[in-house]
């Protein structure tokens, strides 16, 4: 048979390799078909794969190849977290959370909540997700500020889902792409909505639908107005506009679609449904559900909305002195059904937990004594009225952030303060109560996700920390925490002019930029953290009095 | 079951084998389940007689293995390192490490594929990239300005 | 095979290749039977591979966007074959349409089988676009991409099975219902259309996986649906020609046979399904028609029918529940009618008649239960309700209920008394057992306890027992049943019986040591019984009686050494229950002397007549201090017996009346017993037994009220009314009135007092 022949058609190299041989012995690797260089790849660590990245345009392209990275980013943040909650599962809880795979799976459905990192039909840039989640883990990113205009009050921000939005007296309603905060997508001024042209916002309010993100700025005067920001045509639009909704100016506000919850200068709170109310009426009437008075709320104060099953849930997290551990934290919930009835208003307090005898209903094990290193919690021993408090507060905290169910407050004396809300068709209580040390200067703000990242920022705006709090959770009254685990502190780069370059979108007017990111002490002051999410934070800075800064923290 | 079978080699030659030795070879598993064991010599044609015998020689010293059974196996990929005889095994010049990493590819040897995988991946490990295209003559055909892009997109990285 | 065919084709040119793959692949899938080479395999999978591996020009300049990755070849080959599979399977439809019925299974299992044998080796064929590009495409995450075994199936689905199923189905049906009107069919022809229908069930999350989705919706659907419809009109026309009783023989044969059936060529899993479907056309659709059944089947006594319509109705769900209303009202009946038997078929008659007429009722339905019933414990409970009533509620218990339990305690007295008929002793154990079972259902338990009480006291006292074990059996039997409490009073008689033979035992050396000689001349040999008084049913004389004197003193010299004994208590003479024998020494023509068995009011009468010959009746009455009730009737049975004779002759015993001794006195027997029970002492016995049945529920009542409220201190009336019915309930059923006169009862006793409103309270 012509064997022969048929080697020639197999062995036969590209002629153009062919050439190469000649003079130089050939490259063999590269020869290799993409398979066979992945499968080579997945042998290396992330080091050498950027190193590989940069051999030849083949290689960059390989070593940079989603399933690798996708690889590498399911060892590097999925799987300790699934071996700690099988552990965890195994000891105490039952199910759910069980199913975590501790082996690999290309599934990313089957990671623990991941799901939302894969779309049907698109590809996923895994290499930027590790990458990302490197970075936050590090605290390392990059810093840029946007400057507002000048103005006698302090503007007010919030960041919901990729968009900023800022009021003041000024400008009226801004929104502002958190990718780029330089670029203003949108601006709608109030003297075309309110009837007194300068009056001024006094709380904002922002909820998130696919394509929409619905606003609602409350005044100094009571009022109201609805808008929505439509993010395919970036065209910001006034809804409707309310008044009387509060005696005095609007302070704080919740927004759950179509519930709005309002507290005003005299304390009044007030939850109100907007479902009837037409979209485009000029000014429709909300009906009000319910009103409570509430004398002993004391600033700062937060309060949430989220849906529980069918109910929606009201909380509202206010601080108060407490004779024996100093300040405290009062959590009122109300629930409301679909129709808008109130089911029922529960009370608790951290109290109990500051004193740490946090009674352990529906946690039937009764946990073995261990030596208490101060900030533990835990204690059953210690009876409600005797002994020290564990934890006492002799200021009030400086800022509250409640994101079921964990509850963390900042103070003035370097710490932050985690409390866990339980909350079930049964009960509210509070398990557990932790001292977070880690800042080393006094904390002006905090703020945490119902996933258990919370970013903490001092008084200056020197000092960010990234906190992961899921793994505290977890040994929470078990084992006393090591505090290097739980927070990192962000360490921005000096921003870098030909890396701001490479980034795919130019920047625009760099007028706009403060490229210098020290700040000359004495002269700044944090007014609050605005928000962050998956890729970076947003911090609202006053520089001198009357200029505000919005500056942003891209972890990407 | 140690029946022998023949192996033609893509260079004509016949080469006589263990049909379990053989059987590491997914591929001549497969073949053999299909058609049965006529007795004819089975052709490879992708594979000549140097690496053929390279090949069995491996699959002789393996044939006791157990199969793994996963091949999504993670521990498989957390180390590079290989075992004494492999690594002894793969001392051979490149133009060989790489026919023989394409036999195992081709014949379908799983762990024969790793083990010539991880020795490329070894050669490369904590090398920078001018010494890993060096190694194997990858020939640089980026522009200047894009190396320097790369490199300072990937610094982040680099421990 | 051509050699041309061996010649691989160019791995960059996909034109080249698969066409060289599609002559392969159709020799695979159409002359497979032929064979393929070695050299033509290795040349396929080479093709595959090669094309896989060739390293075309990377398409184009991506500038320097990495994360779109590696870029793997295979997408090419992939769509081709799917293609392909298409063009085949068109074919293939084109040629099942001239198949119909038989003819069509046939085709479809042929052509299936030879599908999915190719789809084997092309899967192997295709393995390097498996180990790749495939692989890869399903980690992406991509919809729609399988291996390629899968694919051969995916199409096979999505381009033949749909067009065909319905016809196929149409047949497999066609040929079960042959076979269920009882033509042999080729069953192995349906068992490969399941496995095919199974093994296209693919879950679209993991190719790996099957699921059961398309045999359920495709097979098990249109079949269940068929069986429901074949069984329909068949149940329908044979009720219609047939018994009741034939057609529960053939719908048992029709559950078996589908049950069969699954095994025989069906997938598990429809076996519930089909189950259920079969039980409720072929049960639950006629079950009216068989529940009416039932009561016909009882009438006869038709066992082996009830037991099938048994075992057909518990299989639907709330089958049983009226025929356990009909089996309970028919057993009553039964009882009820079985009594009302005895009852008319005499005015007297033995308590053993009735006994055994409640329990061969019982007897019968209980081995029907049992047999036929399965055991089944709700029946059990018809039965024991049935059963209560007709013993507590029947023609005999008409004017009182607590009739049921005196014959029953009659009964047992009659077998415990020496003299029964049941000699065996294991047969007198089964017959207490068969007692027992009567009693458990007895609501007047204290009724039997009394009866059972007075008449066990006599067995003893007069030593006329069967045996002491079958008296102990008995006393445990009902400790069993009823408790400690109902059998202290029983067990402490028995005891001192026992303690009373010692005691005469010691009496009798006693005795060795203090008598002189005279004394032993006159000795009385005599037995003493000690009856504690709390526990024995006995009354103390009705009459007065004066011992004779040779009675007297050894009864005053007992009386001496059981003080000495026990100081302290004391000791009443129960004259009426003793007895003794004196020897007539008197009569002439007797060589041996008769002797006479007396009780000791005889005995003081007969033995005035050492004295004197003739005696008056005033005489007689002065001298024993007896009550002419006691007396006359004695008298009268010495008349009778021609022991004494009466002047004037023929007249009845009165105070004018003399009587003499008959020296003349004949008898067959030696020992004459005088000691017969009075007519008129056994009525008055009974009735003040009832009486103090009466007074003792008064008692029980009044003590259970005090005994709740003591521990309550505050109570409602109902509740307390609820509470004491709780607490009797295992004696005997309680009527309210009668708690509530007990209630007023206390409260004039000051036990309790009436609150305001419904509320009573205890007085400490």
């Amino acid at each position: 048979m012509p064997k022969r022949h048929l080697d020639d058609a197999l062995v036969t190299q590209p002629p153009s390799k062919r050439r190469d041989l000649k003079s130089t012995p050939p490259d063999r690797l590269s020869s290799l078909s993409d398979e066979l260089l992945l499968q080579i790849l997945s042998f290396l660590p992330i080091s050498s794969l950027n190193i590989c990245q940069r051999l030849s345009r083949r290689f960059h392209t390989l070593a940079g190849d989603p399933e690798l990275w996708k690889r590498q980013y399911y060892v590097q943040w999925v799987r300790p977290r699934a071996r700690r909650l099988a552990n965890v599962t195994r000891s105490t809880l039952p199910s759910k959370i069980s199913a975590a795979r501790v082996d690999y799976s290309p599934k990313v459905s089957t990671w623990l909540d991941h799901g939302h990192l894969t779309e049907d039909g698109k590809i996923t840039n895994w290499k930027g997700q590790y990458r990302l989640r490197h970075n936050w883990s590090t605290g390392v990113c990059r810093v840029s500020e946007v400057k507002f205009t000048e103005s006698q009050t302090p503007p007010l921000a919030q960041l919901c889902a990729g968009v900023v939005f800022t009021a003041d007296t000024v400008h009226g309603l801004r929104a502002w792409a958190a990718k780029d905060p330089a670029h203003c997508f949108a601006e709608i001024s109030f003297s075309d909505s309110v009837e007194t042209p300068s009056i001024n916002p006094t709380a904002l309010t922002v909820s998130h639908f696919v394509d929409e993100r619905e606003v609602v700025v409350g005044f100094e005067d009571g009022q109201a107005c609805r808008y929505l920001f439509n993010v395919r045509t970036a065209r910001l639009q006034l809804v409707s506009r309310h008044t009387g909704l509060a005696d005095g100016a609007i302070t704080a506000m919740a927004l759950s679609s179509p519930y709005l919850m309002i507290v005003s200068e005299n304390e009044n709170l007030s939850l109100y449904n907007f479902q009837g109310s037409a979209r485009s009426s000029k000014s429709a009437k909300l009906q009000k559900l319910t009103s409570l008075s509430a004398a002993n709320m004391v600033a700062p104060m937060t309060l949430s909305m989220r849906r529980s099953g069918v109910n929606i849930v009201a909380t509202i997290v206010y601080s108060f002195f407490h004779i024996s551990c100093g300040w405290s934290l009062g959590i009122q919930e109300l629930r409301f059904d679909r129709t808008g009835q109130q089911v029922e208003s529960r009370l608790t307090s951290t109290v109990e937990s500051q004193h740490g005898t946090f009674s352990e209903r529906g946690r039937p094990e009764s946990r073995t004594r261990r030596d208490s290193v101060g900030l533990d919690i835990d204690v059953d021993r210690i009876a409600p009225d005797s002994g020290e408090p564990l934890i006492v507060h002799l200021h009030p905290p400086t800022s509250i952030s409640y994101s079921h169910p964990y509850l963390l407050t900042s103070h003035a004396d370097n710490t932050l303060t985690m409390y866990l809300v339980v909350s079930d068709n049964q009960r509210l209580f509070v398990r557990g109560g932790q001292r977070l040390w880690g800042h080393t200067s006094s904390v002006s703000a905090v703020q945490v996700t119902n996933r258990g990242k919370a970013i903490s920022v001092s008084g200056r705006g020197d000092e960010i920390r990234i906190w992961e709090l899921e793994p505290a959770v977890r040994s929470l009254g078990s084992r006393p925490l090591l505090q290097d685990e739980n927070s990192i502190k962000v360490h921005p780069e000096h921003p870098d002019r030909d890396e701001a370059d490479l980034d795919s979108a130019p920047t625009g007017s760099p007028g706009d930029i403060a490229e210098e990111h020290e700040v000359p002490d004495g002269w700044s002051i944090i007014q609050g953290c605005v928000g962050f999410d998956e890729e970076r934070v947003l911090l609202l800075r006053e520089k001198a009095v009357g200029t505000q800064l919005l500056e942003c923290y891209d972890f990407t | 079951m140690s029946s022998q079978i023949t192996l033609t080699s893509s260079d004509g030659v016949d080469i006589s084998v263990d049909r379990t030795v053989a059987e590491r070879s997914i591929l001549i598993k497969n073949m053999l389940e299909d058609l049965g064991d006529s007795g004819e010599a089975i052709p490879i044609p992708n594979v000549n007689e140097a690496v053929l015998k390279k090949v069995i020689e491996w699959c002789e010293h393996h044939k006791n293995d157990p199969v793994t059974a996963t091949d999504d196996d993670d521990n498989r990929r957390k180390t590079t390192d290989i075992d004494e005889w492999d690594q002894k095994f793969m001392q051979v010049d490149q133009e060989m490490l790489f026919e023989i990493i394409l036999a195992a590819n081709y014949l379908d040897i799983k762990a024969l594929l790793d083990v010539g995988c991880k020795t490329v991946a070894n050669m490369i490990k904590g090398k920078s990239p001018e010494e890993i295209r060096k190694t194997f003559n990858i020939q640089n055909d980026f522009t200047p300005e894009e190396e320097d892009q790369i490199r300072r997109e990937n610094e982040w990285a680099e421990e | 095979m051509a050699p041309a065919m061996l010649q691989t084709p160019h791995k960059d040119d996909l034109t080249e290749t698969w066409a060289f793959l599609e002559g392969g692949i159709d020799s695979v899938m159409l002359k497979l039977e032929e064979g393929v080479d070695m050299k033509t395999y290795m040349a396929l999978y080479t093709a595959v591979h090669n094309f896989c591996t060739s390293q075309k020009a990377v398409s184009s300049y991506h500038g320097l966007q990495a994360h779109r990755g590696a870029h793997l070849l295979g997408e090419e080959l992939y769509k081709l074959l799917g293609e392909y599979l298409s063009r085949h399977l068109q074919v293939v439809l084109q040629h099942s349409k001239g198949h119909a019925e038989e003819s069509l299974l046939g085709f479809y299992i042929r052509e299936w089988t030879r599908f999915t044998t190719a789809a084997k080796y092309v899967n192997h064929l295709f393995s390097y676009l498996n180990r790749h590009w495939v692989k890869r495409e399903i980690d992406e995450g991509k919809k729609n991409v399988y291996d390629v075994y899968t694919l051969h199936l995916v199409r096979w689905k999505d381009e033949f099975f749909e067009n065909v199923h319905e016809k196929v189905m149409d047949a497999v049906l066609n040929l079960i219902e042959k076979q269920r009107n009882g033509e042999t069919i080729e069953q192995s022809q349906i068992k490969s259309i399941v496995d095919s229908f199974v093994s296209l069930g693919l879950d679209e999350n993991d190719s790996k996986r099957s699921t059961l989705e398309v045999y359920r919706q495709y097979f098990q659907r249109p079949f269940i649906a068929a069986t429901r419809t074949y069984y329909e009109n068949e149940s329908r026309q044979f009720v219609a020609e047939n018994s009741v009783v034939e057609y529960m023989k053939k719908a048992e044969s029709r559950l078996d046979e589908e049950k069969a059936r699954v095994g025989l060529y069906l997938h598990p899993d429809v076996a519930k399904d089909l189950t259920e479907t079969c039980l409720d056309v072929l049960v639950a659709a006629h079950s009216t028609l068989l529940r009416d059944e039932f009561q016909v089947l009882l009438d006869n006594e038709r066992q082996e029918d009830l037991a099938r319509i048994y075992r057909l109705l518990s299989r639907i769900s709330d089958g049983l529940e009226p025929l356990r209303s009909t089996f309970e009202s028919h057993v009553k009946r039964a009882g009820l009618a079985a009594v009302a038997k005895v009852a008319s078929d005499s005015e007297n008659f033995e308590p053993k008649v009735y006994v055994d007429a409640l329990l061969q009722v019982h007897t019968r339905y209980q081995n029907l239960v049992n047999d036929a019933f399965n055991g089944d414990s709700d029946f059990v409970r018809s039965l024991d309700n049935a059963c209560r009533e007709f013993v507590n509620r029947n023609r005999v218990c008409q004017e009182s209920s607590t009739k049921s339990p005196e014959l029953l305690a009659r009964y047992t007295d009659s077998l415990l008394k020496k003299g029964s008929k049941a000699a065996e002793e294991s047969e007198l154990e089964d017959m207490l057992v068969q007692i027992m079972t009567v009693f458990k259902y007895i609501e007047d338990k204290d009724v039997y306890q009394k009866f059972y009480s007075k008449m066990l006291a006599k067995r003893l006292v007069h030593v006329s027992s069967v045996s002491d074990d079958a008296e102990t059996s008995m006393i445990s039997k009902l400790k069993e049943a009823c408790g400690f409490e109902y059998t202290n009073k029983l067990q402490r008689m028995f005891q001192d019986i026992q303690i009373s033979k010692d005691l005469n035992a010691s009496y009798k050396d006693w005795q060795d040591k203090v008598l002189d000689d005279d004394d032993r001349k006159r000795l009385v040999d005599a037995h003493y019984q000690i009856l504690g008084t709390g526990f024995w049913p006995l009354q103390a004389p009705t009459s007065d009686f004066t011992a004779p004197i040779e009675i007297n003193r050894t009864a005053e010299r007992f009386s001496k050494f059981y003080f000495d004994k026990h100081n302290g208590r004391k000791l009443t003479w129960l004259w009426q229950l003793c007895k003794g024998e004196v020897k007539a020494n008197y009569v002439k023509n007797a060589k041996v002397p008769y002797t006479f068995q007396v009780s000791t009011y005889q005995m003081g009468i007969l033995l005035l007549f050492n004295e004197a010959d003739t005696l008056s009746y005033t005489d007689i009455q002065a001298a024993t201090n007896l009550v002419p009730e006691l007396l006359d009737p004695n008298l009268s049975i010495f008349l009778k017996a021609r022991v004494l004779t009466i002047s004037p002759e023929g007249a009845k015993p009165d105070p004018s009346a003399t009587f003499s001794l008959n020296y003349n006195f004949k008898n067959k027997k030696l020992k004459v017993n005088l000691n017969i029970q009075i007519k008129s002492e056994q009525k008055v016995e009974t009735d003040d037994t009832h009486k103090t049945i009466e007074e003792d529920r008064k008692l029980l009542l009044q003590s259970a009220i005090v005994r709740i409220m003591k521990s309550r201190k505050k109570m409602r009336h109902v509740q307390l009314v609820n509470e004491v019915i709780q607490q009797v309930k295992s004696r005997f059923p309680p009527q309210v009135s009668d708690i509530k006169k007990n209630i007023e009862a206390l409260m004039e006793k000051d036990y309790i007092e009436r609150l305001d409103g419904d509320e009573i309270s205890y007085i400490a």
